[in-house]
C-alpha cells in the first residue's frame, strides 16, 4: 500500500510533466525534447531566488513560474516559430539540440555539483491508515491536482482553450477565424514550460538539484505520455500515474537500478498490445 | 467596396496570379470561374491575407489592405469560407460555430448569429453536440457556411461550396447563398459549377492561367460562345 501511494505521489509529478509535453505536441505538433532541460533551468532559477536572494518559498516559486512562462515564449518565438512548417525531423533535431545547449549552458553557470533543495513544507511524516505521508507530499499532490484541473477547465471551457483546440486541428482554418495562431502556439509553449517547471521544483528536494536532474523525469514523462497516447491530455495524467506506481513497484520488488529498463519494457508491452496508447485515438489528418 | 488591381502572386517559382483585377460592388454576388489551377483559390487567399501578393493593389472601403493581418481582415467583416470546408473535426458543431465568432465580442450578437445559422441550416441544430468530423460531406459544408456567418460578414468569400455535394443539396445551398445576399452581404463565389453560378450572380470573372480572360454581367456571359463551349458544356 505504502509503495503504491508513494508511487502515485511521483506519478502526479510525471503526469504534470507529461501534460506539458502532450500539450505542446498536440497544439503545435512538435515533440519537445528540451522540455526537461527547460524545467531544470526553471528549478535552478527558483533555487537562486530562494537560497541566494533569500526570498520566501512561495514568492520564489511564483517568480520562477513566471520565468518559465517567459522562457517558453522565447523558445517558441526565437526557435520554434521558424520550423513550425518544417519536416518533423528538423523540428526534432532542433529540440534535441536545444536540450544539449541548455544543458551545457546551465552547467557553465551553475556547475556540476549537486545541491540540496528545500521542500515547500518541512515536517515528519504522519500516518493515515497504514500509510505514511508527509505534509509536503500532500502539498505536491494537491498542487499538481489543482493545476491539472485548472488546466482542464481552461482548455475545455474558455475562449483561448477553444482557440488552442481549433489551432491544433487546422492552423489555416483557425487563422481564417481571426485567431492569431502564433499567439496560441506561444501560450501553449508558455503553459507547457510552466507545467514542466512545477514538476522540476516538486522533484528537486528528492533527488538533489543538478543539471542532469530532469533526465530521468523526462524519460518517465515521455513514458507516461506515450502510454497515454501522446495526444490525449487525460491520457498523459493517467500514463504518468501508471508509470509512477510501476516504477516504485519495480524499485521495491526487483531492483531500483533497473527501473528505467523496466519502464521501457512497460512501454514496449503497452504499445505492442495497444499501438495507439491507452487513451490515444487515430491522429486526425492535418492539412496545410 | 472591395477591389484588387493588377495582383501578382507566387508560390515559390510558380507564378499563380499574373495581374488579376477584380471588383466587388456592395450587395452584389460575383462569380469567379475557371478551370483547375486557374488561380481562383489563390485570389481568395490574397483577399483574406493568407498570402501576400508580390505586386498590386488591394483596397477595401477605400483603404489599402496590404498591411492588414488575417485577424483584422476578419474583424473588418471579410470572411473566407475555404475550399474543402475545413471544419474542425474534433470540435462539436456548436464549438465550430462559436469559433467562427472568435472576433465577435458581444454575447447577444453571438447568440443571434447562432440562431441565424440554425435558421438557414436547421440540420445543424439537431447535430449541435456531434463532432464535426462525423458529419456527412453536405452537413460539413452547411457547417462551414454557418461558421462563416458567425463572423458577421459584410463580404463572404465562398470557395466551391457545391463541391462533392448531391444535386438536391446543391440547389438548396445556392438558394441559401441568394438569401444570405438578400440580407445585404456581398458575395464572391468561386465555382466549378459555372451554370449555377452564372444563374445567381450579377457579375462574373473567368480566370485562365492566373489572368482574367473574360468578365461581364453574368447574363451576358451565359450567352458568350467561349464560355458556353469551355464551361457550360456546349
Ligand atoms: N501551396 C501551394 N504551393 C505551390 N503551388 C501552389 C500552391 N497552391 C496552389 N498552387 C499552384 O497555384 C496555381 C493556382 O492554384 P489555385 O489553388 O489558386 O487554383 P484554383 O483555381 O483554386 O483551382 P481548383 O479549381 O483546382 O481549386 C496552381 O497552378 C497550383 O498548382
Ligand atoms: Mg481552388
Amino acid at each position: 500500500m505504502q509503495i503504491i501511494v508513494s508511487g502515485l505521489i511521483f506519478g502526479f509529478v510525471y503526469g504534470l510533466a507529461a501534460l506539458g509535453l502532450v500539450l505542446i505536441y498536440k497544439t503545435t505538433d512538435i515533440v519537445n525534447f528540451a522540455q526537461g532541460e527547460m524545467a531544470m533551468v526553471t528549478t535552478f532559477m527558483s533555487f537562486v531566488l530562494l537560497s541566494q536572494l533569500g526570498m520566501p518559498y512561495f514568492v520564489a516559486f511564483a517568480l520562477a513560474l513566471l520565468f518559465a512562462a517567459l522562457f517558453g515564449m522565447i523558445i517558441y518565438h526565437v526557435f520554434m516559430k521558424r520550423v513550425q512548417t518544417s519536416p518533423p525531423l528538423n523540428q526534432m533535431v532542433l529540440t534535441l539540440g536545444l536540450f544539449l545547449v541548455i544543458n551545457g549552458i546551465a552547467g557553465l553557470i551553475w556547475g556540476y555539483h549537486p545541491r540540496s533543495y528545500p521542500e515547500a513544507f518541512a515536517g515528519d511524516p504522519f500516518q493515515i491508515g497504514s500509510v505514511f505521508i508527509t505534509f509536503n507530499e500532500l502539498f505536491m499532490v494537491g498542487l499538481t491536482f489543482i493545476l491539472m484541473l485548472v488546466f482542464y477547465l481552461i482548455f475545455r471551457y474558455t475562449r483561448i482553450g477553444l482557440a488552442m483546440r481549433a489551432s491544433s486541428q487546422d492552423m489555416v482554418a483557425a487563422e481564417l477565424m481571426g485567431i492569431k495562431v502564433s499567439h496560441v502556439f506561444m501560450s501553449a509553449w508558455a503553459i507547457g514550460a510552466v507545467l514542466g517547471g512545477v514538476a522540476g521544483i516538486m522533484t528537486a528536494p528528492f533527488i538533489f538539484l543538478n543539471t542532469t536532474m530532469m533526465m530521468d523525469i523526462l524519460i518517465m514523462a515521455f513514458a507516461g505520455a506515450v502510454i497515454g497516447g501522446f495526444i490525449s491530455l487525460p491520457g498523459a495524467v493517467v500514463g504518468g500515474l501508471i508509470v509512477g506506481v510501476y516504477e516504485n513497484l519495480v524499485s521495491y520488488y526487483i531492483a531500483p537500478e533497473l527501473k528505467m529498463v523496466y519502464t521501457f519494457i512497460l512501454i514496449i508491452v503497452i504499445l505492442y498490445v495497444r499501438p495507439q496508447g491507452i487513451l490515444g485515438g487515430p491522429k486526425f489528418v492535418k492539412k496545410v | 467596396m472591395l477591389k484588387l488591381t493588377d495582383i501578382h502572386s507566387y508560390y515559390g517559382h510558380v507564378h499563380a496570379l499574373r495581374g488579376v483585377s477584380i471588383e466587388l460592388k456592395k450587395g452584389s454576388i460575383v462569380s469567379l470561374l475557371g478551370a483547375n489551377g486557374a488561380g481562383k483559390s489563390t485570389t481568395l487567399k490574397v483577399i483574406s491575407r493568407l498570402i501576400n501578393p508580390k505586386q498590386g493593389v488591394y483596397e477595401y472601403q477605400q483603404g489599402s489592405m496590404l498591411r492588414t493581418s488575417p485577424g483584422d481582415v476578419v474583424k473588418k467583416g471579410i470572411i473566407h469560407c475555404p475550399e474543402g470546408r475545413r471544419v474542425f473535426p474534433l470540435l462539436s458543431v456548436e464549438e465550430n460555430l462559436r469559433i467562427g465568432a472568435y472576433q465577435v465580442k458581444d454575447r447577444d450578437q453571438i447568440k443571434q448569429g447562432m440562431e441565424r445559422a440554425f435558421h438557414y441550416f436547421p440540420r445543424l441544430k439537431e447535430r449541435m453536440h456531434q463532432k464535426a468530423g462525423t458529419l456527412s460531406g453536405g452537413e460539413q459544408q452547411m457547417l462551414a457556411i454557418g461558421r462563416a456567418l458567425m463572423g458577421q460578414p459584410k463580404v463572404l468569400l465562398l470557395d466551391e461550396p457545391s463541391l462533392g455535394i448531391a444535386p438536391l443539396l446543391v440547389k438548396e445551398i445556392f438558394n441559401i447563398i441568394q438569401s444570405i445576399n438578400r440580407e445585404g452581404i456581398t458575395i464572391l463565389l468561386v465555382e466549378q459549377n459555372a451554370r449555377k453560378a452564372l444563374e445567381i450572380s450579377d457579375y462574373a470573372y473567368v480566370l485562365e492561367n492566373g489572368e482574367v480572360a473574360l468578365e461581364g454581367e453574368s447574363e451576358a456571359l451565359r450567352d458568350n460562345d467561349r464560355v458556353r463551349q469551355l464551361y457550360l458544356g456546349g
